[in-house]
């Protein structure tokens, strides 16, 4: 058994700006952080196009007030406004904060941080760094870490959250390398372990290991979670990989042409055009393929994102990875040619419910960025703002679990919780099975898709759901062909499996509870938003292995729900 | 779609069973855009579940997936597999684990170095205080970013680190990754402690690097650990000539070029080992150069001490003016 004061799960940004605002504020405590992967490998390094931040370098008619508007309107009206006004109001703070770390944000001709145009915002206010702003963020958030001398348990795989019904105890996970199954006894934990796009499996936008460990494991330990049915669906994802083109490429003018060669954005939002919010984009594209408006390749439809007329200067410059992954993943190059896209699962709203400083229920326990769910992205996130969140709640979550560490006492570990973890592994070891991990995983992503994809109706739903029920079944007898101890891959894709599993299963069953159409929840069946029934958080939470969903009231504050049009 | 049949040779080794490595042959049928990864993916989906490698975001930006194919460190994830088929003009190829590391299995590597050097060579920027105020950003002109922001792309792959050639034979050299962090460091205007991380750059081996241009050439981004190492090698000499033997080397051979259109040789290691800082060394100097000369004298041969000027002197000396006010 090994002991922190605060142990954090998940090394992206919202778990080492955690790390590292725990280990600033109080450096007595013991702080360390677990991750699955290389800190600098988690996903946020893959977020392209940039962080908002009213900073009123390009337009200084902009305000902290539109941004929280922009944000509420964004998020369907779903989104807490207490929680979306500290977070617009603190982005400032944080974007100076990192770059007096050193962050390589982009430059204006002043020298002041560039900022540009995105999805759904009123003003250009994006703040980015080419079209890796995630990377550098990431890499500087590691080297402060280091520089604070914060652990890092690299490779270790969350295995179970252990709490008394009240308080946390700690966690138990696995050291890949040593393949020992390990007790870890904490003040205090928060889950930073991202999101769980992989339900969708090959059709997202997520890396491999997204599958939402942490989300998962808080789920099996009773934990609430919330806003689960709302997945965004990224409009302009490669057509083959789902690999992402950033939304930034559209914000930089590149336009969506259908395979009439009409520039369709200017019919479904006549203002704001390609640069409107994703959930409507993301639909618009859906539409036109179904339609018989898109082009196809192998029975699945795509459209153009096309950035010809930016001319070969801007693309190179403000666009180089987005090129680079276009040359490398569909062999072109969008100076010549354009772009072939099409929807794919990107970013879940939902997750763990906690309040605003990272608390969930059960006290000692954190969680925070895109494995929680406070909410500031309601029922669909702007771009810009998943950064943005990660940075401002996970410095919050740091504070707090720290805070909460100071005052509290370890408590008893049950010396059984080891025992019955390692039993189930052997299981899986021993286990003689039939069914294949890559096979189940491949049916989950498909039914996902076609029953709890961009259009929704309540009898796709719920043959997703049943399908889900008998993925769940068959995973039983899954084979684990991997017997060694040694960075055993095949057990982890098998964990993870099993993680995703349950999260579909959340999944579906909120998506079935909410009769209405909200943000990226889309059901044919109830095309329009009901206010009156559902202007509210849905948790739902396993209690005595019972599912159990249950509605919460959304926090108004002056913001009140109108026609969403842009 | 056409496709093509083709064997991937792959590194194996489980310490747990295996006594020694052996290689794996997997047969199989791939088209145009099928990459290493996807490959090694299909392997392990459907032929051998046992086969361990790293990958995450498969899109070449999280550093994860690096092995050798045929020799050479590449990213599994943005190799496209039908092109290096071509390329080598053969229907097999082989892949293994990154170099200069230890092997945990298969073609996974141990990089705790990674870490542990990162912090060895302080590499992170400390804040110059008082100069920053939390209410605003640094002013920073496009031309101070771009001057390091190259740099910034280093996704910590580790392929420079398996390509460099002085790595596997010099215990005290870095490694390019971590002197390309330092330049980035001490390049940006932000930075607070310069002269303590070329310090350590100077001590982990700034001056061993031998323009190889192995990592130049296995790099995956823009970072170009070379081209850094040698702005970072170029800082140092502007900024304290004289402190290190690199240093006090470049200065020499410029010196003996611009005067004798060649390197004096008998006289190089008086000015590079014996900076005349004391007496003592001035004396220990003379005394290793006669002795040299003694020595070489006795077995028939002798370096003069003051070597001819080379025919032509007058253009290069014109030649090198030129460059001193050029900027690369």
């Amino acid at each position: 058994m090994i002991e922190f004061d605060v142990v954090i799960v998940g090394a992206g940004g919202a778990g080492m700006y955690a790390a590292l605002e725990a280990s600033r504020g109080n450096p007595s405590l013991n702080v360390a952080v677990l991750s699955k992967i290389f800190p600098t490998r988690s996903h946020t390094g893959s977020a392209q196009g940039g962080v908002n931040a009213v900073l009123k370098n390009v337009a200084e008619d902009d305000s902290i007030e539109r941004h929280i508007r922009d944000t509420i309107k964004g998020s369907d009206f779903l989104a807490d406004q207490d929680a979306v006004k500290i977070m617009c109001s603190e982005a400032p703070g944080i974007i100076y904060e990192l770059e007096h770390w050193g962050t390589p944000f982009s430059r204006l001709n002043n020298g002041k941080i560039a900022q540009r145009p995105f999805g759904g915002a009123s003003r250009p206010r994006t703040c980015y760094a080419a079209d890796r702003t995630g990377h550098v963020i990431l890499q500087t958030l590691y080297e402060q870490c280091l520089r604070n001398n914060v652990q890092f348990l690299t490779e270790w795989f969350l295995l179970k959250l252990i709490h008394n019904g009240e308080a946390l105890i700690g966690v138990v996970a696995l050291d890949l390398r040593r393949g020992e199954i390990v007790e870890i006894q904490a003040k205090s934990a928060i889950l930073a372990t991202g999101g769980f796009s992989r339900i969708y499996w090959t059709r997202t936008s997520n890396a491999l290991g997204n599958t939402g460990d942490g989300t998962a494991v808080a789920f099996r330990a009773g934990l609430p979670l919330k806003d689960m049915e709302f997945i965004q669906f990224h409009p302009t994802g490669l057509r083959r990989s789902g690999i992402l083109i950033t939304e930034g490429a559209r914000g930089e003018g590149a336009f969506l042409v259908n395979a009439e060669g009409e520039r369709f954005m200017e019919k479904y939002a006549p203002e704001r055009k390609e640069l409107a919010p994703r959930d409507l984009v993301s639909r618009a594209i859906e539409t036109e393929i179904r339609e018989g408006r898109g082009y196809e390749e192998r029975g699945e439809g795509y459209v153009h994102l096309d950035l010809r007329h930016l001319g070969s200067e801007i693309i190179k410059k403000r666009l180089p990875q987005i090129r680079d992954l276009s040359i490398s993943f569909e062999g072109i190059d969008p100076i010549n040619d354009p772009i072939p896209v099409k929807p794919t699962a990107h970013y879940v709203m939902g997750g763990i419910h906690v309040d605003k400083n990272g608390q969930t229920p059960i006290k000692g326990v954190f969680a925070s960025g895109e494995s929680s769910c406070i909410s500031v992205h309601g029922a669909n996130r702007l771009g810009g703002n998943s950064l943005l969140e990660i940075l401002v709640f996970g410095k919050r979550a740091g504070k707090a679990a720290a805070k909460y560490a100071t005052e509290a006492n370890f408590r008893a570990f049950p010396w059984t919780e080891k025992f019955i973890v390692e039993e189930e592994i052997k299981n899986l070891l021993g286990g003689k099975g039939v069914e294949r991990v890559a096979d189940l995983r491949l049916e989950m992503g498909h039914i996902m898709a076609e029953n709890v994809g961009v259009f929704r109706d309540k009898t796709l739903l719920e043959a997703g759901l049943f399908k889900i029920y008998e993925l769940q079944e068959r995973f039983k007898k899954v084979r684990v062909t991997d017997r060694s101890r040694i960075f055993n891959t095949n057990l982890v894709e098998t964990l993870e499996l099993k993680n995703l599993l349950d999260l579909a299963e959340a999944v579906a069953i909120s998506a079935i509870q909410r009769e209405e159409s909200r943000g990226s929840h889309y059901r044919t069946d109830f095309p329009q938003r009901e206010d009156e029934k559902f202007l509210c958080h849905q948790l739902i939470q396993k209690i005595d292995s019972q599912t159990k969903t249950q509605c919460i009231p959304v926090f108004i504050d002056k913001y009140l729900a109108s026609e969403r049009k842009y | 779609m056409q496709k093509r049949e083709v064997v991937l040779k792959v590194f194996r080794f489980n310490p747990e069973i295996d006594n020694q490595p052996y290689y794996d042959y997997f047969n199989i049928a791939i088209d145009r855009g099928v990459t290493l990864l996807r490959a090694l993916m299909y392997i392990k989906n459907s032929l051998d579940s046992r086969l361990t490698f790293r990958a995450f975001c498969r899109a070449g930006i999280c550093g994860s997936c690096g092995v050798r194919l045929n020799g050479r460190p590449v990213l599994a994830c943005k190799t496209q597999l039908w092109d290096e088929f071509d390329a080598y003009q053969t229907d097999e190829l082989q892949v293994d684990p990154l170099e200069n590391f230890d092997i945990i299995r298969d073609l996974v590597v141990n990089l705790d170095s990674l870490e542990s050097r990162l912090k060895a060579m302080n590499n992170w920027l400390v804040p110059k205080e008082g100069v920053h105020s939390i209410q605003a950003e640094t002013r920073i002109l496009p031309a101070e970013l771009d001057k390091f922001n190259f740099t910034t792309s280093c996704i910590l792959c580790n392929l420079c680190m398996s390509a460099c050639s002085v790595v596997p034979v010099d215990e005290t050299y870095i490694g390019p990754l971590f002197l390309a962090r330092t330049f980035r460091f001490v390049a940006d205007k932000r930075e607070a402690e310069i002269s303590e991380k070329t310090e350590l750059a100077l001590k982990n081996g700034l001056w061993s690097c031998t323009h190889c241009n192995a990592c130049l050439n296995a790099c995956p981004t823009q970072t170009k650990p070379l081209k850094a190492i040698v702005k970072l090698r170029k800082e140092v000499v502007e900024e304290n000539a004289d402190q290190s033997m690199g240093a006090r080397r470049v200065h020499q051979y410029a010196s003996d070029i611009y005067r004798y259109g060649q390197v004096n040789k008998t006289m190089l290691s008086f000015h590079v080992d014996f900076p005349k800082k004391s007496i003592k060394q001035f004396f220990s100097g003379w005394r290793k150069i006669l002795a040299t000369e003694w020595f070489l004298l006795k077995h028939g041969k002798f370096l003069p001490p003051f070597p001819k000027t080379v025919a032509g002197i007058r253009r290069a000396r014109r030649l090198m003016s030129i460059g001193k006010t050029k900027q690369f």
